[in-house]
């Protein structure tokens, strides 16, 4: 492509643009819609994962320690547990570290109460294990269960939690993945619609252009810059909107619902922007020459 | 310049475009093509402009065989044509200078031509004055000369105009008819395909009639023929 007619290509789309107001006003508010609606979910889907990975990742299962065991065991044992399969951290914690998480969640009651336990510490020391997924959990559970009565008194977990979390990990799945397809189709419906309404505004245009002699791609690129341009505008329309919409949703959570601080965090903005901010430009601009290309094809046959 | 070799169109439907046409023109010519609609006058102009593929034959334009050009090669051929039609076919959002550089922006001639030949061919057809015009704010008849330009200013050598006076006044159309004949007289072969029987008989040029898709007579510094 020879720049001087790059310059004629990028002069021609923002005269088109310009001169079909109304068009170009319809096209932009239609990428604009279809990459809003999926910048929504993203931040939906995003943030319930969020949640869940922050409830995964306090679900850890704690093995109570025999006291009567030696140090060379204890060693051993927390080799074998980090040789575990899906183990992701063994972390150990004495009896004195129990002693002292434990004084310090009772906070300023704690002093005469935890007095009398630091003569005589009954707290087990124990090992904090991680798990990489939390579908893991399970069979990780299951193996360290097996070590009861061999240097273990016992294997603790929150049951409930987590088939609740199973459940919910899994729901999450398939409605995203629901949400998306449904998203896809939509944004193909109206985008087709609104390229047939184009279509016929630039029959006369493209059919002119060949009778004096322009080639295929002379015709092709003032639209395919038309419909970078469009997707660019309406993708960037809606991330800068979105950006703040989001913010001021979380300030204002977080402001006057300010229990839910306590059980809930929301991503920050930028770490979701971060990712979804260039993907939807780059789907503007892939909606925008996939329909510009789509509503002239047809035409360039003559 | 033109030569048209047993030339036979049928369409799908059935309906014969062309029925074994062979014609010549020669460079220079003025050449009036006559006949009611459906007679195959129209097929006769869109299988020269390469617009319709005949089922038959070869049609030979600067001896080139355009029955064969590939896809790609259709836009250069027809740069060397200039189009005029009933309907003008401007573009409605370009002034009338934009419409007339439009033809040359597409050949990717150089801005300093465009810029030197455009306003030349307008003062031609009498249209300096309108330039920043849109086609909206024209009347026919300089909606008709403003495609003339367009049609003329990259000096083709042969102009093919479709009933370009079909949507005019009388008056008009003898405006346009006149620049048509000014256009041949500088050398361009120039093809007319119309009704305007008055203006046939009066100008007395070569006239080529057609019939049911055959050639009924042709005709050096003929009349409308009452047949056709």
């Amino acid at each position: 492509m020879k720049v001087r007619n790059f310059k004629y290509y990028i002069r021609e789309a923002l005269k088109s643009i310009f001169k079909n107001r109304l068009m170009s006003l319809a096209s932009i508010i239609t990428v604009a819609s279809c990459i809003f609606i999926l910048v929504f979910s993203y931040c939906i889907v995003s943030n319930v994962g969020y949640l869940l990975d922050n409830v995964e990742s306090s679900l850890d299962i704690s093995v109570y320690i025999d006291n009567k065991i030696t140090e060379k065991e204890l060693k051993d044992l927390k080799q074998y547990i980090t040789n575990l399969k899906d183990v992701e951290s063994v972390s150990y914690i004495s009896s004195e570290d129990a002693l002292k998480i434990f004084s310090d969640s009772l906070g300023d009651m704690s002093s005469d109460f935890v007095a009398g336990l630091e003569n005589k510490n009954i707290l087990p020391a124990s090992f904090t294990i991680k798990v990489n997924d939390i579908a893991n959990q399970q069979s990780v559970i299951k193996q360290l269960e097996k070590l009861i009565g061999k240097g273990i008194v016992e294997v603790k977990y929150d049951e409930e939690v987590l088939d609740n979390l199973i459940v919910i990990n899994n729901t999450v799945g398939i409605i995203s993945v629901v949400i998306i397809l449904f998203l896809a189709m939509l944004s193909t419906i109206i985008i087709v619609n609104t390229i047939k309404l184009t279509v016929n505004n630039r029959k006369n245009e493209i059919n002119i252009m060949k009778y004096v002699g322009a080639t295929d791609s002379f015709i092709r690129w003032p639209f395919i810059i038309e419909g970078v341009l469009i997707g660019i505008i309406g993708s960037l329309i809606t991330v800068v909107i979105s950006f703040f919409l989001y913010n001021k949703s979380i300030e204002f959570i977080y402001s006057n619902m300010a229990f839910i601080r306590n059980w809930l965090n929301f991503r920050n903005v930028k770490d979701v922007f971060k990712f979804i901010g260039p993907i939807s430009i780059l789907l503007g601009i892939l909606i925008g020459i996939v329909g510009s290309i789509t509503s002239i094809r047809k035409h360039l046959q003559v | 310049m033109i030569n048209i070799e047993n030339v036979t169109k049928f369409y799908d439907n059935g309906a014969k475009g062309a029925d074994q046409i062979s014609v010549k023109i020669e460079q220079g010519e003025f050449v009036f093509i006559v006949g009611s609609s459906g007679s195959g006058k129209s097929s006769f102009i869109r299988m020269l402009l390469k617009e319709q593929e005949p089922t038959s034959g070869k049609i030979y334009i600067n001896n080139v065989d355009i029955t064969t050009l590939h896809h790609k090669e259709v836009p250069y051929f027809r740069r060397q044509l200039g189009v005029v039609f009933q309907d003008f076919k401007l573009l409605p959002n370009k002034t009338v200078y934009e419409n007339v550089a439009f033809a040359m922006e597409v050949t990717e001639a150089p801005s300093r031509e465009i810029r030197r030949n455009v306003p030349a061919v307008l003062a031609m057809v009498g249209l300096q004055r309108k330039s920043k015009s849109y086609p909206n704010q024209l009347s026919g008849g300089e909606q008709q000369r403003t495609a003339l330009a367009r049609a003329i200013v990259n000096k083709p050598s042969l102009l093919i105009a479709d009933e370009p006076t079909g949507n005019l006044d009388p008056k008009t159309a003898w405006e346009i008819m006149h620049l048509l004949e000014d256009i041949n007289y500088r050398g361009t072969t120039v093809v007319v395909a119309t009704h305007a029987k008055d203006i046939v008989d009066t100008m007395q040029k070569r006239v080529i009639t057609i019939k049911n898709g055959k050639i009924l007579s042709d005709v050096e510094k003929g009349g409308y023929s009452n047949e056709g």
